[in-house]
């Protein structure tokens, strides 16, 4: 192969290993819909057998297949905050531009996190953020392990009221790690649908 | 396969880097020391030999003092570049980074190619070739501007989004792989291994004086490069090492320096300017031919 012909190919190698890692967040982001979307599914069906056996009102909350140990690492903005001052730090995480200049694509979850919640269960640590492979760069992040949580709430459109009012399935006489609402977005900014789970310790 | 997708952070990839650049220069000189006994037992273990390879590692060290008076301005240009620049910002995970090393790897072969083509890139290459032995020191025989080329080869990764950090990962990682390379303990490895990877009997050629050895055998860490861009050959008769003129010192300094002083020799010589545009732009066999018609 002549100089020029060798330099022609390098440059079309680059652009395939190039394109190899720039599309496997795409890649990452398909495969992580395609296993969450099965695993939800997985545990409608256990949720289902679990409503014959018990029907009480904590037998809505579905198990997520264990097997599936599916990690979402998210990004964005944390503070303590007390729980009714959770839509100030909705809007605080609404008005960052700095985490919104670094989206590669238009999001298509907001993840939100309640940790070491209070004794009274009045203060947590909140966490909202979006998928870190959905953005090109990140100071730090916090990890989901899909197979841990308990899932509250289905899939769904859900008023204020009806979220805070599924609170009440948690299972408080275990220590709780976090709770934890996934939001689908539309347009990558309207709230579409939103998933409730709990994480046990 | 997960745990490549498992997003890192870019102190993660400077501790990793870190960590083998400090703990495969143990190794070398382990496997260094095994070559020295293997000399010993084949009664090779010259006055030359251990002259040439304490001069070696002279060369590192001079090397080494260098780097650290331009490194952070090594690495400055590549975080600007990244963060002004850069067309995307790739995430930082082990996908990311076995896309970046093979890209390196394919970096540090034209770059590579390119210290064999042109006087200037010689002059500081040629003092990895100038010894007469084939050893792990060898990979330690650096020349003092051996820091300056790759920043204009590797800084395109940053600009296509490359973090910096992984950058000098797949750097120190090709370096790392190139340096086992040199020895004569190894003859040939099993032939899947010698069609895909660069090997000890491939890198010996690149280090031959050999006419039909000659400007072959450029690659780091995949021979494909040269398979694919029609520069390699095989390991058949036996390897004479060195460069041409023979060097003949062991003195570290001469050795470090070689390269420019014979460029400057030659370029106060030279009969004319075009003469000395050459010497700067054609292969150091040009100059070699010259002086020998």
């Amino acid at each position: 192969m002549n100089l020029f012909n060798s330099i022609l190919t390098s440059i079309v190698i680059v652009v395939i290993f190039w394109a190899c890692a720039f599309f496997q967040t795409s890649i990452a982001h398909a495969i992580q819909h395609k296993e969450v979307g099965a695993s939800l599914e997985l545990s409608k069906k256990a949720n289902a057998e679990k409503v014959k056996v018990h029907k009480t009102a904590l037998d809505n909350a579905e198990l997520v297949n264990e097997s599936i140990t599916k990690i979402i690492n998210f990004s964005g903005i944390k503070q303590r905050i007390y729980l009714e001052d959770t839509p100030q730090l909705w809007q605080r995480f609404n008005s960052d531009t700095k985490i919104h200049k670094l989206l590669k694509q238009q999001p298509k979850q907001i993840f939100v996190t309640y940790s070491a919640l209070s004794k009274d269960f009045k203060q947590a640590d909140v966490a909202i953020g979006y998928n870190v492979i959905e953005l090109s760069k990140f100071d730090s992040h916090h990890t989901i392990e899909m197979h841990r949580l308990k899932r509250l709430l289905a899939k769904g459109k859900y008023s204020d009221s009806a979220l805070t009012d599924a609170w009440k399935s948690i299972d408080y006489n275990k220590a709780i790690d976090y709770v934890l609402e996934v939001h689908d977005l539309s347009n990558g900014t309207d709230i579409e649908s939103t998933q409730l789970f709990v994480a046990y310790k | 396969m997960e745990f490549l997708s498992q997003i890192l952070t870019p102190d993660d990839v400077w501790g990793l880097e870190a960590w083998i650049d400090d703990w495969f220069f143990v190794i070398a000189i382990a496997l260094f020391l095994i070559e020295c006994v293997r000399y010993v037992i084949k009664k090779k273990f010259t006055k030359d030999f251990f002259g040439d390879s304490v001069a070696n590692f002279v060369t590192l060290g001079l090397f080494i003092l260098i780097v650290a008076t331009v490194g952070a301005t090594y690495a400055g240009v590549f975080i600007f570049t990244y963060e002004q620049f850069s067309l995307v910002q790739l995430p930082i995970n082990g996908w990311t980074i076995l896309c970046c090393i093979i890209l390196a790897d394919l970096a540090y072969y034209w770059e590579h190619r390119f210290l064999h083509m042109n006087g200037f890139g010689w002059a500081t290459h040629t003092v990895h070739h100038s010894s007469p032995h084939f050893n792990i020191s060898v990979a330690y025989r650096h020349g003092p501007m051996d820091w300056f080329f790759p920043l204009f080869f590797h800084l395109p990764l940053a600009l296509i989004g490359f973090h910096p950090f992984v950058i000098f990962l797949a750097e120190i990682v090709v370096q790392v792989f190139q340096t086992l390379l040199h020895t004569e303990t190894v003859k040939k490895l099993p032939r899947p291994i010698e069609a895909i990877f660069n090997t000890p009997s491939h890198h010996r050629v690149h280090h031959a004086t050999n006419k039909q050895y000659l400007d072959k055998n450029y690659a780091g860490i995949f021979i494909i490069w040269d398979k694919m861009f029609g520069t390699f050959a095989e390991e058949k008769e036996p390897v004479n090492y060195g460069i041409y003129p023979k060097l003949n010192s062991v003195n570290p300094i001469k050795v470090f320096f070689s390269g420019y002083v014979k460029l400057c020799q030659r370029l106060w010589n030279a009969p004319s300017w075009g003469y000395r545009w050459n010497l700067l732009v054609k292969s150091p066999t040009w100059a070699w031919q010259q002086e020998n018609k």
